[in-house]
Formats: C-alpha cells, sequence, structure tokens
C-alpha cells in the first residue's frame, strides 16, 4: 500500500538524495506532511526562465498548502491504471506568473491551478487549466478525471 | 490564518539563482523520471493544460494561443504495450532515445474520438516541427 492510501503506515517527514523537501497537505489528516521535489526537475524549471521558477518557488508551493481540493486516483476507463494513488492538489492563487517577463499578474480568469504528487510523494507536474463550469474552484471534467475525492 | 510561501526562502533564491536572464533555449524536452512522463515546450511564452485523454495533455500558449507544448504520462507502460502489441515499434527505440512526434503518433493511432484526434494531430505538427528527441533511462 503506497503512503498515499488510506490507513498507510506513514512519516510526516520524507527526505532523499537528490530532491528537494516541501511542505504540502497531509490527505491522511488534514495537516502537512513533506514532499519530494527532484533537483533535476528544479533543472528543467530553471532553464525555463524567471517566470517558470518563480512559478515553482512560489505558486506551486502555496497551493501544496492552500488547496480547495485534493483528489487521489487517476481514472482511466480504458486501461489498467497503478497511478490510483497519485494526488492532485487543487488551488486557485490570486496571483500567477508570466513566463516570459517574470512579473507577477492576476491569476488567470476561469483557470485552476493543479499540483500532482506520485504515491511516492514526489511532486512531478503542475499546471494552470481550465476550471469546470459548475464549480470555478474545480477543473474541468472533474468527475472524469479522478477516481477520490480526499478533501 | 493561511500557510505562505515566498521568494525569499532558501529554496526559491536557490532556483531563482539557478534560472536563466536570457529567454529560454526553445524546444526544449524533459523526460520525469518519477512521474513517467514527457514535457516538451516549443516555445518560451506560458501556457495553460488542456487535457485530451489519460495519455496526453496539450499546452495552449497565452498569447499566441497556439500549442506550445505538451505532456505524455505513463510513458514507460505504453511504451510497453506498444512493443507487445507493435513489436516493430521497438526500432524507434534506439538506444533508449524515442523522436517525440512519433509518440504522439503512436498515442493518437489509439484515440477514436475526432474532437481528439484533431488536438493530437496539431500537436504532432508543433513535435515534428520542433524535432526534438527525448531519452527515456529505463529503456537505455
Amino acid at each position: 500500500m503506497s503512503e498515499t492510501h488510506p490507513g498507510a503506515v506513514y512519516s510526516k517527514t520524507k527526505e532523499r538524495r537528490g530532491y528537494a523537501t516541501l511542505q504540502a497537505v497531509d490527505p491522511h489528516d488534514g495537516g502537512q506532511w513533506d514532499v519530494l521535489l527532484s533537483h533535476d526537475q528544479m533543472d528543467w524549471i530553471a532553464a525555463n526562465g524567471k517566470g517558470a521558477a518563480r512559478e515553482l518557488a512560489d505558486t506551486v508551493r502555496w497551493s501544496l498548502l492552500n488547496i480547495r481540493h485534493l483528489y487521489r486516483g487517476v481514472r482511466d476507463d480504458d486501461r489498467d491504471v497503478d497511478d490510483d494513488g497519485w494526488l492532485c492538489y487543487v488551488a486557485t492563487p490570486e496571483h500567477a506568473y508570466n513566463w516570459k517577463s517574470g512579473e507577477k499578474v492576476r491569476s488567470w480568469p476561469h483557470q485552476v491551478f493543479l499540483v500532482y504528487v506520485t504515491d511516492e510523494r514526489v511532486v512531478y507536474h503542475w499546471r494552470w487549466d481550465d476550471c469546470s463550469e459548475d464549480d470555478p474552484h474545480l477543473p474541468v471534467d472533474y468527475l472524469k478525471r479522478f477516481r477520490d475525492k480526499v478533501f | 490564518m493561511e500557510p505562505d510561501v515566498g521568494l525569499n526562502d532558501s529554496f526559491a533564491r536557490d532556483l531563482l539563482a539557478r534560472a536563466a536572464e536570457a529567454p529560454p533555449k526553445t524546444p526544449r524536452v524533459f523526460y520525469h523520471r518519477d512521474g513517467d512522463c514527457i514535457e516538451f515546450l516549443v516555445s518560451d511564452e506560458g501556457f495553460y493544460g488542456e487535457r485530451i485523454d489519460k495519455f496526453v495533455t496539450v499546452y495552449h500558449g497565452r498569447e499566441s494561443g497556439a500549442i506550445v507544448g505538451g505532456l505524455i504520462k505513463g510513458v514507460r507502460r505504453f511504451l510497453k504495450e506498444m512493443a507487445d502489441t507493435c513489436p516493430g515499434f521497438e526500432i524507434e527505440l534506439e538506444g533508449g532515445r524515442i523522436r517525440v512526434e512519433y509518440i504522439v503518433t503512436a498515442g493518437m493511432w489509439r484515440q477514436h474520438h475526432n474532437v481528439a484526434l484533431r488536438k493530437y494531430k496539431k500537436l504532432r505538427e508543433a513535435a515534428e516541427q520542433a524535432d526534438m528527441e527525448v531519452e527515456i533511462p529505463a529503456l537505455a
């Protein structure tokens, strides 16, 4: 059983060589736990410029702690899945970053910010995505995309 | 009071120090080992994502509206499925490297919804024009 599943034995803290440690909402109790981010990915983001780097440093970390919703599992009716313990943190930050200029700007209307975490508690992807028509704090097609709503 | 973060701690300072002042090189591609996904960008503009299916998310440029990149998920599993069902596909995986448009094309051929197919096709065109290949370490 992965650490993200209900009833899993886990530690709040987590460290790994070659990874930075970030704080995020703990899906077990709504408190905080550690998640990881690889140095390779930090290099990739840094190579994308100041705006992307600020988005990671600010928007991603803020969203991991200030969720609107938290989902577990990626739903897929067509194939077997082995990522049903992966997490998606859903947030609506008040500001965003212009990737070209690096400037802080107002957040994008009708969009939510998603941060994805593997069942080994590694942050691997984030992005702005359109919100649902029936709830501005949820991503479009949220009913089809995730297996379980945690919060 | 909501938990806050900022741009002044050691994590942010380290990350921002690594970030180039010059515009990023394009195109660029990255294989995320932990997430088993390929991310590629053909522009330096910001973007938002549009999930096409479980395999592919298309990135739309905020200024141009054009497809400026994408995310391809479940790469190792997908390549294994391809190798099982289409053994000849392995010839495209020379030394663990694969051209991005090949993997987009392979994903597109499994798709049967017209709207999604058109988006796959545009994504493939962007990948073709960018002329990228990516190394999947587990396959090398």
